[in-house]
């Protein structure tokens, strides 16, 4: 049990009695590492910077009103920002088509056209970052939280609600596929 | 090559950061918007909030076998030192009273009278043995005394011990047959010569000290001496009657010449088994001598000790 877990159960306990104090020193420590994280999700900073702050207001409510003892904090953080991104691009394919089979495709389809016409408009951008975000889903968030925000396998898994021996192998492609990438780009 | 690509995923670190400004306003934003009437406060976690954490950090490591397990062996381990370092305590010591009170409860878990007697013969020879490391390892004169004096009461503690056990065998004295006397007889031989090689063994260790220290603890040890001399007086007194009855029992079963020889050697080679006595302290005409000493002779107790044997 090291010292930063203790203070983060402190926190959540403060947290739980409505304390905006433990409230702010959780933003202090995690909005960095959240906004990053969602950064890489989003299209433009702004759709970044939104979610940021609608993920520690959906905590806040989560944690002011639920019975439930929360285990993992940060867990529990990069889980909101995860399903807060998939929302917002669930709500954004409704507005251009009914079709809900069609709403992964639409999402996909979405964030590559956002992608091309940030580079269209020179958006300055690092080779790797390009990667990235040429990157399928799931192998990009995977290999941001472990290389990234330095994160454990095991507390990959809870985030992503995957197994220890599937993290390790997706990361395993993940990393395959960056260097592919990279490779390419370079050329 | 993967090292590099980690390496330059982990550069983004510094590149990719929310705006200051955006990180402030939103702070003030956020807690403006959770707390819009300021009616929340920063609150104590108190007693029951601290238990909880308590609650979630440990509880379920402390039920982990493994962790069960190293606090099982833990206690184990500590209390084995413990007692460890209590077994080589001097009077005096802080773990002397646990090493008195683990020896007591030796003694209560023992049920045969015969091998309590001998537990607490044992433990006055320890007491001796005690005496001896004072003496030599000590050298201040008012902690020498006083640890002296310390053990020399124990000693007697637990020779008065030997002696009331003694009196309990007496007073129940149950023995119907030859076979339980017998081993009264043994446990007497047996209290008999120990004790007395137990108040000479004193006396030649209190000349061994100074003419100071002498002086000092004469008067707690000689109260020993007597207690141990006493005891001895007891044990052959017991002895004697123990003979006696058992000479009784085979005159009335028609076996007088047999009884004595038969039953008194079986004693003998016991007791010498037992408490490795020497054969001219405890032979059997010894112990079967009609004239043993009274209590009211307990301050010549040597001396008629000496004509018993004798």
């Amino acid at each position: 049990m090291n010292s930063s877990k203790f203070q983060e159960k402190l926190l959540l306990l403060r947290l739980k009695k409505k304390d905006p104090e433990a409230f702010a020193q959780i933003y202090d420590l995690y909005v960095t590492p959240i906004y990053r994280f969602i950064y890489f999700k989003v299209a433009t900073r702004q759709d970044a910077e939104d979610l940021t702050s609608e993920v520690f207001l959906k905590i806040w409510q989560y944690i002011t009103e639920t019975d439930e003892i929360i285990e993992n904090l940060r867990a529990l953080l990069y889980r909101t920002a995860r399903n807060l991104v998939i929302d917002s691009y669930r709500q954004k394919a409704r507005r251009d088509i009914t079709q809900d089979t069609e709403i992964l495709n639409t999402i996909q389809d979405e964030r590559q056209q956002n992608f091309l016409s940030q580079i269209e408009a020179g958006f300055e951008m690092k080779n790797i970052e390009k990667v990235l975000r040429q990157m399928k889903d799931d192998y990009r968030e995977i290999i941001i939280l472990r290389f990234l925000e330095e994160l454990s396998i095991s507390e990959i898994a809870k985030i992503l609600d995957k197994s220890k021996g599937s993290i390790r192998v997706i990361l395993h492609r993940a990393l395959k596929v960056a260097r592919q990438l990279l490779d390419q780009n370079g050329k | 090559m993967e090292n590099k690509v980690i390496k330059e995923i982990k550069k983004l670190k510094k590149d990719v950061s929310p705006r200051p400004e955006w990180v402030t306003l939103s702070r003030a934003l956020l807690l403006r918007q959770i707390n819009p009437g300021q009616e929340h406060q920063a609150v104590g976690i108190g007693f029951n909030g601290y238990w909880d954490l308590f609650n979630q950090l440990f509880r379920q490591r402390l039920l982990e076998p493994a962790v069960i397990m190293f606090l099982v062996l833990g206690v184990f381990l500590g209390s084995s030192l413990t007692i460890n370092a209590a077994f080589y305590s001097l009077p005096g010591d802080n773990l002397y009273p646990l090493k008195i009170a683990l020896e007591k409860t030796h003694v209560a878990l023992i049920s045969s009278q015969e091998k309590q007697v001998e537990l607490k013969i044992e433990f006055a020879e320890k007491r001796m043995a005690e005496f001896n490391k004072i003496v030599q390892q000590v050298n201040s004169p008012a902690e020498k005394k006083r640890k002296i004096e310390a053990v020399v009461k124990e000693f007697k503690n637990n020779v008065v011990a030997v002696n009331d056990q003694l009196n309990r065998i007496k007073q129940a004295d149950g023995s119907v047959n030859n076979a339980e006397r017998e081993k009264t007889l043994r446990i007497a031989v047996t209290v008999s010569s120990k004790t007395e090689e137990l108040a000479k063994s004193f006396d030649e260790k209190v000349e061994s000290l100074s003419a100071v220290e002498k002086l000092e603890v004469e008067g707690i040890v000689a109260e020993a001496v007597a207690s141990a001399q006493q005891t001895n007086l007891s044990a052959q007194q017991l002895a004697a009657d123990v003979n006696k009855s058992i000479a009784e029992t085979a005159e009335e079963s028609g076996v007088v010449e047999g009884a004595e020889t038969e039953a008194l050697p079986t004693v003998t080679a016991s007791t010498s088994t037992s408490s490795g006595l020497s054969s001219e302290t405890t032979t059997p005409e010894t112990l079967i001598e009609p004239e043993a000493p009274t209590g009211e002779d307990q301050l010549a107790a040597p001396e008629t000790t000496e004509n018993l044997v004798e």
